[in-house]
This record gives structure tokens, C-alpha cells and sequence, in this order.
């Protein structure tokens, strides 16, 4: 008899029980992988030490157990085991009713850990993955997208729980971005542009530097990786590429530009205020310039009618258009998508490459992108995914580059299309330039275009509280375009607003809530807050819409001489009407009384610019307008409406 | 031992008498600057997409919360998000601490709930909480637990050409038959049906009520059944009217797209949503329509009643995980919530509300339809367009009574539509069954089901 005390036993049975249900806790977690996020562990390491301590404790015990005979080597490791654990579990023996239960119990969770594994049933059901919000370019969106996707399922093994959610989005780009991560991002942002970043991807070191330095939240933006670099290039339609000569990595931006001139084919660049690529490009064109020669050069880029905010779109409108008398300045990696028929700012996949080919020529002195990765400023989140952000910057410089771009040494990253397109290596560009001379640039680019006088007209009528999709009002969507534009013009530019009708005057009027102005670059704060406020206070209360009438008298308005400063070129006249496109006014004019005083206007030399923006579904030809040179229609809501005012104002400052 | 005192007009003692007061004094100074200068308590922050309603509806709610008498000290404030839903749900969820109240769309509340983001809420109290709409209270839900306070719904609707369909299809074998027989029949026609089948949202909204019309489900249990002859029958049907009765390009077409084509007589058939209507009832140009349910399962497959196949919308209000306005949040978010409030919002703001009384309203007589009772509320320039203009003697009594048959439609099928899985992993349960849906569409084939499942399974689990 080896129990002395009877009370050993049952301490003995309770201890083991005690471990047993630890064990069994243990394997209850490991099937839910909870200890995957608790302690990091792999679920096979975590099933290994779960079978060690079992081993262990059958050993231990094993001696005691009546009837139980081990083979000669399990009983001498079962002595060792028993001699190095501790004096409280060692030795103690027992019953043959614990080990009975011991075994049911552990059979019993075993299986239902089984049965959670293999059903992946809803008792396996993951927390959700850690949101990192990554702020990319609207061009290299879809890079930025695919390495956040690689990156994600780096750090997954099969059947484990997501450990990370990456989204991706794009910022408008231009000054209103770089103010955002400037002053770390104040909550007016989180509306115009997106949720604070944890991670900002943008195209170039450049954008990096026009943030500055100056405040804490843009000193704290540093790069830490890179998605690899990309040359900027202007991309030859394939028929003109012959004319061009074969040396392709040898000349400046001028010689290329001189060159592409001599074989009849136009030049295309996007935006240079929204778009980091085009602006570096713009740098090198600007830089052997003097004079009136940017003016000349924006004229010429005025004269192929293609005015975007970013290459992406650039690239979609060729191959929409089917243009192949347009050579563009691109980078190298969207040139190659354009290329491969993959899908490229808004337009599809297309079935096969899209035609015409483009054909890539390499200006030496153009600085390349090089697509930093920067975790973002502590705007408040927390260590988690800044953890997050900088592991990804970390993969970043130790994997390949997503194809189509090229890596530390130059080398394209994935398959190079067709042969001739690109060139396998080529020599490396001028580095990103100083913030002083890309804002000097921008000046430059300011000073080259045409200033616009845009008079805004909105239709005030009752048909605007229309809803349109999601609940905005055709009212709503007019006046954030109205927003919009206030946005993006310039300090030489004017602006007025009127609505239409005013009840107070009767079917065919208007009310002029801000005349066109600031006559003075100095005074456009003052004109901006009082364009704000009026914009505040219009409302859809009229009940006639004189649109033609509206459309007449701005007209007659723009015709009229404005006070501007000195020296200024003259301003291109715009009107610009949000509508839903419907005329009702008793007594008011009719569209052959419009298109007649547009004519008359245009005999004068003083016709003006005339965009509509119609909202809701009627269709512009039914507007009735369309016949009249001067007259752009288009559909837009509210998703549309940025870029629709954007590609007006490219159009009205690049006119020639 | 006694301390020796000195008599009470003693200097000795005025002194001490004298400090004693200065002391009291400094004290009651100090409390009062204290007072003073403590500071009002942060506002209550409610998080929410971009208001973009006519008469942005949202924030005069919050300007009557403030406005209210007894909470000066506690002032709410909307802080603006991005219009982009995804958006919208990113920086909520990446959020600490920054906001007292979150509105959030529908399907995102288990997953803000698991991720342990939202206080659990107490639940209406007494017949407050039979108010309340079925369907949407239960998507408020996580585990049983009340997590969130229904806001407005939304709703999957089928409009029809009543010129060219005398009533609507009950099946959807039916409709598909309907939708290609009209497109031959008329050339006019561009398509039989059209809905929103872009890779987004939409789609898995789309694709989820055209499974649960033909009674089948994607998931049960929270495991995948997809596999299964009814979802093969109906996901077969649905490729199978891909290039005929849906046009190819239907399948790039979101919610202004297939309106559009609508509004323009070019489809027989449109799936979308309570708003469509407003739209189509101001545009002259439109079509005579008519507004029905989306089919429901057929009969005799074990359940008496049929029960809905529409999805699910609309926006939650939950409070944020240990906000500090914690009790000052669910007071406002029960005053949002409210019948006035849901009054409003509807009214005003164009948004389907959430609760019977609200529905069960005499919006008739408010509006003038038929009547002559006054709502005894100030009108409002923004409201509800088709609501507003009942009030003008131009608008037939039958144009009102139609609008009311249509908020009678509204009502019956928010209160019965399904919610879509909730799951804490809803967004990427999403996004891998309208990618593989939109995948096999665009090839003109129904998707790989045993592939699809093991992808959901997957995806439903958050792996």
C-alpha cells in the first residue's frame, strides 16, 4: 500500500485535474487562434508544446498507476522526467479514476477542437484584422493597392486569422493633399479627402519636399522604404516613334520635344497642380525656358484638347479616342499598362494591347518617380499600426518591385511588353528638385496660362431639391461643384455667382449674389469668404428656371470689360451652369434666342466659354444647346463632379 | 498640554482671526476660479458619412438636440467624413478615442461590434421597442446584444415599365421569362432588366437577393451553403441572361447607371432602391412605372409565408467603446431615434425611416392629399419633393395617393428584408463573393460554387 496518507490521493487527482484543464484551455484557444494573436505563436508550435506537456505528464505519473508497465527505456526517461519536476507533481501518485477522467476530458476537447478546426465552423471565427489606412496618388493607386494585397498575404499562412486590413485610396493631389499632411490632417480632411493615413505612398520624394518641413507633422514624414522607381518619359504613338530617331535614352526633354515637333504628332501632359509626375516633367521643360517660352509650350500642349488631372486619365482618353497623332509625357510603368490593354484610370481591361502602341523615349534630365513609403505623422493612431506601416516599408525594401517599375539598380520589374517599348535598363535621371523650384515651376505654370473670368449660374428653381443617388439633392451636388472650383482656381483668375431665377423679378431673371471679380490678386481671401457665404444661402425655392435666359444675359455679362491687374493677359470668359437642365419660365427667351446672341457675341470676339453641367439624368442633347461651338455639356453627379470642373478649368486655362 | 489662547480682543487674536478669514476667502476665490476656469466638457462627436441632403437634415437634428433645453453641457457635433463608404468605415474603425458616436452602415455593425468598438446600448423601453422595425433592430444586434439604435433603412425595390407589364413577376424564373419576351417584342428596349452589377456593394447586394428570391442562401449557420441545386439554379439563370436580357455593360453599371436607362424607356425591368422613385416621378421624360417587392422564393419549399428577398440598408447609430459621453450619447442617440426626429428625416430628408408609427403617420392629411388636418409643425422648403408638391392644387389626388401606396411598399419591405450575413468579417466576405460573381458574369458562366465556397468559407471566418 504506498498511501501512508489518505489525503495524497486526492490532491494528487486535483492538481492533475487542475493541469489537465489547463491543457484543455490551452487547446480551446489554439483551435479558435486566439493564441496566435495573444502570444504570436504559430498554431504548430502551439499544438507542440501542447503534446510535450501532455508526454510529460503521462510520464510523471505512469509509475503509480496500477497495472500500467512501460518498456525499459520509456520507464528510465520517465525516472529522469520524474527526478527534474518539481517536488509537488513528481511522484504523487494516482488513482485510476483521475486518470479515467483525465483522459475522458481530454478526448472530450480534443475532439470539439477538432470538430471547430475541420468545420471551420462559427466557433473559429477570427476578430477583425487591424485597419491601416494608406494614402497612394491617383496614379500609382493601383500599385499601391497590389503591394499593399502582396504585403497582406505575406504575413498570411493558410487558415490563419487576417492579421491586417489594408485600404488603399487616393488623394486628389495638388496643394489641398499637401496642406492635409502638413497640418496633420485636421478633420476637414477626413471629408474632402479621406481618413487619416497610416502609411502615405506618393510618387516622389518631391511631393515630399513641397510639404516641407516647417511643422511637426511634416517633419515627422520619412521615408523608410521605397516601391521602387519608375522614369519619367514621353511616350511616342509607334507610327511617329520612326520619325523620332532610334537614340532613346540619350537627349534632354528639350531635344526629345524639338524632335517630336519636326514629325507633326502633338504633345499631351496632365496637370501639373494635381499631378507630381507631370509637374516634375514641366520642371525639366521649364528649365532651359525663357521668356514667354512656357506660355508657348502650354499653348502648344492646349492645342491636342486633352486636358486631365493625372497620366492615368491621360492615358484612358487616348486609348478612348483611339489618338495616335498625341504623344504624352508619362511614366514609364503607366505607359507600359496602357501598352498591355490593362485597365488604366477609368477606362477597362481591354482584350488585346491597346493601338496605337506607344513608344518609350527617356529625357535625361528629367528626375524620375521614386514612390517613398512613408509611415505617416502619429495623427493619434496608435503604435499597432504604425507597427503596421513601418513593417510594410521594411518588406518594401527587401522584395521586388511590382511589375513595371524598376528596382534600386534599374531593372524593369516583371515582363517589358513588346520589344522596343521600353528599354531593359536606362541610365539614371537627375534627382528629385528643390521644394523652391518646384514652387517656382508652379509660379511659372500660373504665369503661362490663360486666367479665367468664370461666372457661375445655378439653377435655384424647385426641380433642384430633386434627390439624386444617396440622398444629395441636384442642389447639393451643384454647390459642392461650385466648392470645387472655388478650389482650384488660381489667384489670377475671377469668379462671380449668380442664381436663377430671382422670385422677386419675376420668370425670366436672375440674382447675382457675387459679381465677378476680385479685381486684384490681394483681394481674393475677402472674395472667396463672401463666395462661400452666398453659397451657403442659396436655396431651391424659385419657382420659374430661365436657364436660356441665364445663359444669355451671363454671356452678355462676361462680354463686358473687367478691371484686371496690369499687364495680365486677357482672361478667357466662362460660364459655367449647373442645371438639371430644364427651361421654364413664362415669357423668357428660347434656344434660338441663345444660340443668336451667341453668335452675336462671337462676331464681337467676345463670345464666351460655355459649360454645362447637368444634373440628374436628362440627356445633354435634350438641352438643346450643343449646336453652338462655344457650348460643353455634360452629365455629372456627384461623384463626377471634381474632375468634370477640373477638366473645364484645364481646358479654359490651356486655351491657345 | 493646552496651547495658551490670548484673549478674544486681543492683536494677537484679530490676527488669527484675520488670517482665518483671508484663508477662507483665498479658498472660496480659488473654488470659484476653479469653477470658472473648468472646462466645458468636450462635446458629444458623432462620426458620420458627408451630409448631402437637400436640406442637410443630419446636422439641423443635432442643432435641435442643442437647442434643447438642459443640454447646454452637453453640446453634440458631427464630424464629416469621407462620401465614400469604405471610406467612411476606415477611419471610423481606425479611430481611439475621437468620437462619442459612430453612424454606421448596417452591415459594418458586427464587425465594429467583434472588433470590441461599441459600448452594448439598453434596449428600448416599454412599447418603444415594438416600434421599432423588425428587421433593422435585429441588424443592431451582435450576439443578441443590442449594439446600435436603427437610423433610417433602405430597401431593394423592383420598378417596371406599367405600360408594358400589367403586374409584377413573382418568381424570378418569371421575370427573366417577362424581361426577355418585352426585349423581343420591343426593339426600343436596350434591355429586359438591368440592376447594379459593377464589382461593388451593389453587386453582392444584387447577387445575394436574386439567391435568396430563388430560396437558396449563401450562408446558414455561419457556414457557407452555397453549394446546393437551388443557388446553382438561380446564379445559373442570372449568367444565362448575360449578353441577352442584361446588355454586357450592364455589368459596369452602378445605381445612376441603370436609373438612367430607366428614366430613358430602355429597360423593361430595374432593381434599385426607395429614392429611384423621387427621381423618376420628377423627370418628366420617364416612363409610366410602377413599384412591387423583388420576387420572393417559391412556394412550397417548407415555409408557410414567403419570405423576403430584399436586402437590407440603411445606418446604425452606436456609441463609441469607452467614450466618455457614454450616457449623454445614448441620450442622443434615443432623442435621433426618435418618432420627431424619424419624422423629420423622412420628411426632410428624403431618408426611409424606422419605426411603424413614423410610416403609420397621416402623412396624407399633412400633406394635403386628401385632407384638411394641419401636422401643427412649421413646413419645410426641403421636403420630401413628391411630399411637397402634394401640397400644390397642380398635383392630382391620385399622384398622392400613389405616393402613399409607394411608402406603404417602402414600409412592408423594410420591415421583412434580410440582412446580409453578420459577420465580423462582412467586408472581405464581400469583396471575394461579388469578385468571383463578377468574375464568372463577365465570362458569361455562373462562378465555380465549390470554389466560391471554399473562398467564403474562408472569408466568413476572417481568414
Amino acid at each position: 500500500m504506498p498511501w501512508p496518507n489518505d489525503d495524497k490521493p486526492k490532491r494528487a487527482s486535483s492538481v492533475y485535474l487542475a493541469i489537465l484543464a489547463f491543457t484543455s484551455a490551452v487547446i480551446y484557444a489554439v483551435a479558435n487562434s486566439q493564441l496566435d494573436d495573444v502570444l504570436e505563436l504559430p498554431r504548430e508550435a502551439a499544438w507542440a508544446i501542447i503534446g510535450v506537456a501532455v508526454v510529460i505528464l503521462i510520464l510523471a505519473t505512469a509509475r503509480e498507476v496500477d497495472g500500467l508497465r512501460l518498456p525499459r527505456g520509456l520507464r528510465r526517461t520517465a525516472a529522469a522526467v520524474r527526478r527534474r519536476l518539481p517536488g509537488s507533481v513528481i511522484g504523487i501518485p494516482i488513482s485510476r479514476f483521475a486518470l479515467f477522467t483525465a483522459a475522458v476530458m481530454f478526448v472530450l476537447v480534443g475532439s470539439v477542437a477538432t470538430a471547430a478546426l475541420v468545420g471551420a465552423g462559427a466557433a473559429a471565427v477570427c476578430a477583425p484584422p487591424e485597419e491601416v489606412r494608406v494614402l497612394a496618388s491617383r496614379e500609382n493607386l493601383e500599385v499601391a493597392r497590389a503591394a499593399a494585397d502582396r504585403f497582406a498575404d505575406t504575413r498570411q499562412r493558410p487558415g490563419e486569422c487576417r492579421k491586417v486590413r489594408f485600404t488603399v485610396y487616393a488623394a486628389p493631389g495638388g496643394a489641398q493633399t499637401r496642406d492635409a499632411l502638413r497640418e496633420g490632417w485636421p478633420e476637414a480632411h477626413l471629408a474632402l479627402i479621406g481618413p487619416r493615413p497610416d502609411l502615405v505612398l506618393p510618387d516622389s520624394a518631391a511631393d515630399l519636399r513641397l510639404v516641407g518641413r516647417e511643422t511637426p507633422a511634416g517633419r515627422a514624414l520619412n521615408p523608410a522604404g521605397s516601391l521602387g522607381s519608375s522614369p519619367l518619359v514621353l511616350a511616342v504613338p509607334e507610327r511617329a516613334a520612326q520619325a523620332m530617331g532610334p537614340d532613346h535614352t540619350g537627349a534632354t526633354i528639350a531635344e526629345l520635344l524639338a524632335r517630336l515637333g519636326e514629325t507633326g504628332v502633338g504633345l499631351a501632359r496632365p496637370d501639373p497642380v494635381t499631378s507630381t509626375s507631370a509637374l516634375l516633367h514641366t520642371q525639366g521643360v521649364y528649365a532651359g525656358m525663357l521668356g514667354d517660352e512656357p506660355a508657348a509650350f502650354e499653348r502648344r500642349l492646349g492645342r491636342t484638347d486633352l486636358n486631365t488631372a493625372d497620366a492615368g486619365a491621360l492615358l484612358c482618353d487616348l486609348r478612348e479616342r483611339r489618338r495616335d497623332d498625341v504623344a504624352a509625357l508619362v511614366p514609364e510603368y503607366l505607359m507600359l499598362a496602357y501598352n498591355r490593354g490593362e485597365a488604366i484610370g477609368s477606362c477597362p481591361r481591354v482584350a488585346e494591347g491597346s493601338p496605337p502602341r506607344l513608344v518609350a523615349y527617356y529625357p535625361r534630365d528629367v528626375a524620375r518617380l521614386d514612390f517613398p513609403c512613408v509611415p505617416a505623422p502619429p495623427y493619434g493612431q496608435d503604435e499597432v499600426r504604425r507597427g503596421w506601416a513601418e513593417a510594410f516599408c521594411e518588406w518594401t525594401r527587401l522584395s521586388e518591385p511590382p511589375p513595371g517599375l524598376r528596382d534600386p539598380q534599374g531593372n524593369l520589374s516583371g515582363s517589358p511588353g513588346p520589344s522596343g517599348d521600353v528599354e531593359r535598363a536606362v541610365p539614371h535621371a537627375t534627382a528629385a528638385p528643390a521644394a523652391g523650384e518646384l514652387l517656382k515651376t508652379l509660379d511659372r505654370l500660373a504665369g503661362a496660362r490663360r486666367p479665367a473670368r468664370i461666372l457661375v449660374a445655378i439653377d435655384a428653381s424647385e426641380s433642384m431639391r430633386e434627390v439624386m443617388r444617396g440622398g444629395t439633392s441636384r442642389l447639393s451636388v451643384a454647390v459642392l461643384g461650385a466648392r470645387s472650383m472655388m478650389r482650384q482656381v488660381g489667384p489670377r483668375d475671377q469668379t462671380g455667382l449668380w442664381s436663377f431665377s430671382d422670385p422677386g423679378k419675376g420668370p425670366a431673371s436672375h440674382r447675382e449674389l457675387v459679381p465677378i471679380g476680385p479685381a486684384r490678386a490681394a483681394q481674393l481671401p475677402g472674395h472667396r469668404a463672401r463666395f462661400e457665404r452666398a453659397l451657403a444661402g442659396v436655396s431651391a425655392r424659385a419657382p420659374w428656371t430661365p436657364l436660356y435666359d441665364a445663359i444669355a444675359d451671363g454671356s452678355r455679362e462676361l462680354a463686358r470689360s473687367a478691371p484686371r491687374e496690369p499687364g495680365a493677359p486677357p482672361p478667357v470668359r466662362t460660364l459655367l451652369v449647373f442645371t438639371d437642365g430644364v427651361n421654364d419660365a413664362e415669357g423668357g427667351r428660347d434656344v434660338a434666342a441663345v444660340l443668336d446672341e451667341l453668335a452675336r457675341l462671337r462676331e464681337q470676339g467676345v463670345a464666351p466659354r460655355v459649360f454645362l453641367a447637368v444634373l440628374g439624368d436628362r440627356p445633354c442633347d435634350k438641352v438643346g444647346l450643343t449646336g453652338a461651338p462655344e457650348v460643353t455639356c455634360r452629365n455629372v453627379t456627384v461623384n463626377t463632379l471634381d474632375d468634370a470642373v477640373g477638366d473645364m478649368l484645364r481646358t479654359v486655362w490651356g486655351v491657345s | 498640554m493646552t496651547r495658551a489662547r490670548g484673549p478674544a480682543g486681543s492683536p494677537r487674536a484679530r490676527r488669527a482671526r484675520a488670517r482665518a478669514a483671508a484663508l477662507v476667502l483665498a479658498m472660496v476665490a480659488a473654488l470659484g476660479m476653479a469653477a470658472c476656469t473648468a472646462e466645458e466638457p468636450r462635446a458629444i462627436v458623432v462620426a458620420s458619412g458627408a451630409d448631402v441632403s437637400p436640406v442637410r437634415i443630419r446636422q439641423q437634428l443635432i442643432d435641435a438636440w442643442n437647442a434643447m433645453p438642459g443640454n447646454r453641457h452637453r453640446q453634440a457635433r458631427i464630424v464629416e467624413l469621407s462620401p465614400v463608404a469604405d471610406l467612411q468605415r476606415s477611419q471610423m474603425a481606425g479611430a481611439r478615442g475621437e468620437y462619442d458616436v459612430y453612424n454606421l452602415d448596417t452591415m459594418w455593425t458586427a464587425e465594429f461590434a467583434a472588433a470590441g468598438l461599441l459600448e452594448e446600448l439598453p434596449e428600448p423601453e416599454g412599447q418603444d421597442g415594438q416600434d421599432f422595425l423588425a428587421r433593422p433592430m435585429e441588424a443592431a444586434r451582435y450576439g443578441g446584444a443590442l449594439m446600435a439604435y436603427p437610423f433610417n433603412a433602405d430597401t431593394g425595390l423592383l420598378y417596371y415599365r406599367s405600360d408594358l407589364v400589367e403586374s409584377p413577376p413573382r418568381s424570378w424564373p418569371e421575370l427573366w421569362e417577362t424581361a426577355r419576351r418585352l426585349k423581343a417584342e420591343h426593339p426600343e428596349l436596350e434591355a429586359g432588366y438591368a440592376g447594379q452589377f459593377a464589382e461593388y456593394e451593389g453587386l453582392t447586394v444584387n447577387a445575394l437577393e436574386i439567391i435568396w428570391g430563388g430560396g437558396g442562401d449563401v450562408l446558414a449557420g455561419g457556414k457557407v451553403v452555397l453549394s446546393g441545386p437551388r443557388n446553382e439554379e438561380s446564379l445559373k439563370a442570372l449568367a444565362a441572361q448575360i449578353g441577352t436580357t442584361i446588355p454586357r455593360e450592364v455589368l459596369d453599371h452602378r445605381e445612376a447607371d441603370g436609373l438612367r436607362m430607366f428614366a430613358e424607356r430602355k429597360v423593361a425591368f430595374l432593381r434599385h432602391w426607395p429614392y429611384a422613385y423621387h427621381v423618376l416621378r420628377g423627370d418628366e421624360k420617364a416612363p409610366p412605372f410602377k413599384v412591387a417587392a423583388l420576387p420572393r422564393p417559391p412556394q412550397g419549399l417548407g415555409t408557410a409565408a414567403r419570405p423576403s428577398a430584399t436586402a437590407l440598408g440603411g445606418q446604425n447609430l452606436a456609441v463609441a467603446k469607452g467614450s466618455p459621453r457614454r450616457d449623454d450619447a445614448i441620450d442622443l442617440i434615443r432623442f435621433l431615434t426618435g418618432q420627431h426626429c424619424q419624422r423629420r428625416l423622412m420628411r426632410e430628408g428624403g431618408f426611409a425611416p424606422t419605426r411603424h408609427s413614423v410610416y403609420d403617420y397621416p402623412w396624407g392629411e399633412v400633406s394635403g392629399c386628401g385632407g384638411n388636418a394641419a401636422d401643427g409643425q412649421p413646413r419645410n422648403a426641403g421636403a420630401l419633393p413628391v411630399l411637397e408638391r402634394c401640397t400644390e392644387a397642380s398635383h392630382t389626388a391620385a399622384a398622392c395617393q400613389e405616393w402613399e401606396a409607394f411608402l406603404r411598399e417602402v414600409w412592408r419591405e423594410v420591415d421583412a428584408a434580410r440582412a446580409r450575413p453578420a459577420l465580423p468579417s462582412y467586408q472581405r466576405f464581400s469583396e471575394v463573393f461579388r469578385r468571383e460573381v463578377h468574375r464568372a458574369l463577365v465570362a458569361g458562366r455562373p462562378p465555380d460554387i465549390a470554389r466560391l465556397s471554399a473562398e467564403l468559407a474562408a472569408a466568413a471566418t476572417g481568414r
